[in-house]
């Protein structure tokens, strides 16, 4: 693979794997909740949208039924948990577990190839357009996805449903039904998994049993290199910016601050989708095993937590060199 | 005609570890009414049942036998983030009352009294009512606007809870043990703040203490626990 071949294939999978792992986000670092549906729920989103445009109906209506049953994956995790009482990890993993059959019911067989069949994403084939313009489409529907969270969660209830990963009680005391919104949260996170699994298919060309097979863990590493290298930028600017007063009034005043809170957080898990993929494509470059991927992987997300735990960070390497 | 009372406490009965060898008659048959804009000191030894008390109004312990009325209306029956729609709560840990990896602007947005499902974005800056509440406080808290609640002191996240408490505007504020982990020029800061939000609003106000002295000159009324029961009101 070429270093062009090697970009162009961490940016169409970093850019819409990135929307699963805006998934994770959710779940993982607002609300609080580890939760392994997803594994499942990507490959849900996929077959739905697979057995949906083999019987001839719209992409855009395959989207939305993706979304529907991501959401209703949610839905089962959270009713396991909050209605029987069932541990979050395993409310996940049997979701997960039942999934692999129910996916293996909608699709039929193992796997449904897409070839011929017209997908979202058939216009880039059939008009010659070349990979450039499918790679600023892939940027495009990320980005959108990530304005879009941004948003949500600069609104009152997004702020309450990070708020309820921090602290439950707290929003339960602010008269809020904590449940509704663990329900919104886990629902909107494999809904997010769903639509970025059929987008997968889409550019893949088909729909497998096993395409979300270790999409926890790829979710976590891409989060964990983004958040490395996130933090490290913001340190950077820490250690070369100095606050002015006026700017440092403006936020006693709390100007600014609601909207970005997110920001980071979504544009690191987007800055880590596109570098874990890069890692994966130039590791498979160099020679490694596409069996050995799991392996490198887990490595990189010992790497990347060992980094941000003991690892100096910018602000102190600086601080000694100036 | 007098005012009915804000709360209203029948025959309430909690029993913890019921039926076992561990078992807490925590509290035994309590009748008790508190009208408007009183602010009472519940007072009494450990395992007095104080705390107990207050969790029987917001709804966190689970009555054995009697019933709760919260502003005219039977709430017995309500899970307690509805009948918090009535009360805001300050607890004895300052961290089970704020959000720590919220901003301290992010914790007095939660605090605003707008409907919680509302996807307009939200307001950029501190509430007039909000920043008013924080200067009474006594403590730079406003200059920490940005910083997530987690660097706070602890004084200062127990004053923070304090505000967020009574931004709420709520009828009933229920204070537990509030200032028993906080030092002594805190505490006079806490006491001068209570003093001041109670004097303006009409909140009725239950304050749980183990240092009567220190909240005495605020309260309206004492009523002392012993093993579950009143033994002076």
């Amino acid at each position: 693979m070429t270093i062009p071949g090697i970009l162009d294939t961490a940016c169409q999978q970093g850019f819409l794997y990135a929307i699963a792992v805006f998934g994770i986000v959710i779940t993982l670092r607002m609300l609080n909740w580890p939760d392994l549906t997803v594994e499942g729920s990507f490959t849900l989103g996929a077959a739905v949208l697979a057995i949906t445009l083999k019987n001839g109906y719209s992409p855009w209506l395959a989207m939305l039924l993706s979304a529907m049953a991501g959401f209703a994956a949610g839905t089962a995790t959270f009713a396991l948990n909050r209605k029987l009482g069932i541990s979050k990890i395993l409310s996940g993993i049997l979701v997960m577990l039942i999934l692999y059959s129910v996916n293996l019911r909608i699709m039929g067989r193992a796997n449904i190839s897409l070839l011929r069949i017209p997908t979202l994403f058939s216009a880039f084939d059939s008009s010659g357009i070349g990979d450039p313009v499918r790679l600023a489409v892939f940027l495009a529907i990320a980005v959108a996805f990530l304005l879009g969270l941004c948003y949500l969660m600069a609104t009152r209830i997004g702020l309450f449903l990070r708020a309820t990963g921090d602290n439950e009680f707290m929003v339960q005391s602010h008269g809020v039904n904590t449940s509704l919104l663990f329900l919104i949260g886990l629902g909107m996170s494999n809904a997010l998994v769903a639509v970025s699994g059929a987008l997968v298919a889409q550019n893949q060309g088909f729909a497998d049993i096993g395409m979300g097979t270790g999409m926890i863990i790829t979710g976590i590493a891409a989060l964990i290199i983004g958040e490395t290298l996130f933090s490290g930028l913001v340190s950077l600017k820490k250690a070369f910016v100095r606050r002015s007063p006026d700017k440092e009034f403006a936020r006693t005043k709390g100007i600014h601050l609601l909207p970005w809170q997110s920001f980071g957080e979504l544009s690191a898990a987007l800055l880590g989708a596109f570098l874990y993929f890069l890692i994966i494509a130039i590791c498979l470059r160099v020679g490694l095993a596409p069996t050995d991927l799991r392996l490198a992987t887990g490595i990189l997300v010992i790497l990347g937590i060992a980094f941000r735990l003991k690892g100096p960070t910018v602000e102190t390497y600086m601080r000694g060199k100036l | 005609m007098s005012e009915a009372p804000v709360i209203e406490l029948c025959d309430v009965t909690v029993v913890f570890n019921e039926g076992t060898p561990n078992e807490v008659v925590a509290l035994n048959s309590i009748s008790l009414s508190f009208a408007k804009g009183e602010t009472v000191m519940i007072t009494g030894g450990n395992g007095s049942g104080k705390t107990t008390l207050l969790r029987a109004i917001a709804g966190t312990a689970p009555l054995k036998r009697g019933s709760v009325h919260l502003c005219g209306r039977d709430v017995t029956k309500w899970a307690p983030h509805r009948r918090a729609r009535f009360m805001s709560y300050v607890y004895q840990d300052a961290t089970l009352g704020t959000c720590p990896n919220l901003t301290v602007y992010e914790n007095l947005r939660l605090a605003t009294r707008q409907p919680w499902w509302s996807l307009a974005p939200q307001a950029l800056s501190i509430s007039a009512s909000q920043l008013d509440l924080l200067e009474k406080t006594g403590l730079p808290l406003a200059a920490k606007a940005a910083a997530p609640v987690s660097v706070l002191s602890g004084g200062q996240r127990q004053a923070l809870s304090l505000v967020l408490a009574y931004s709420q505007k709520q009828p009933i504020v229920l204070l537990d043990e509030f200032t028993s982990a906080l030092d002594e020029s805190v505490e006079a800061n806490m006491m001068r703040f209570l003093r001041t939000t109670t004097e303006e609003n009409s909140h009725t106000t239950l304050a749980v203490t183990h240092s009567p002295e220190a909240i005495s000159e605020i309260a309206s009324r004492r009523v002392h626990l012993n093993m579950g029961r009143v033994r002076n009101d």
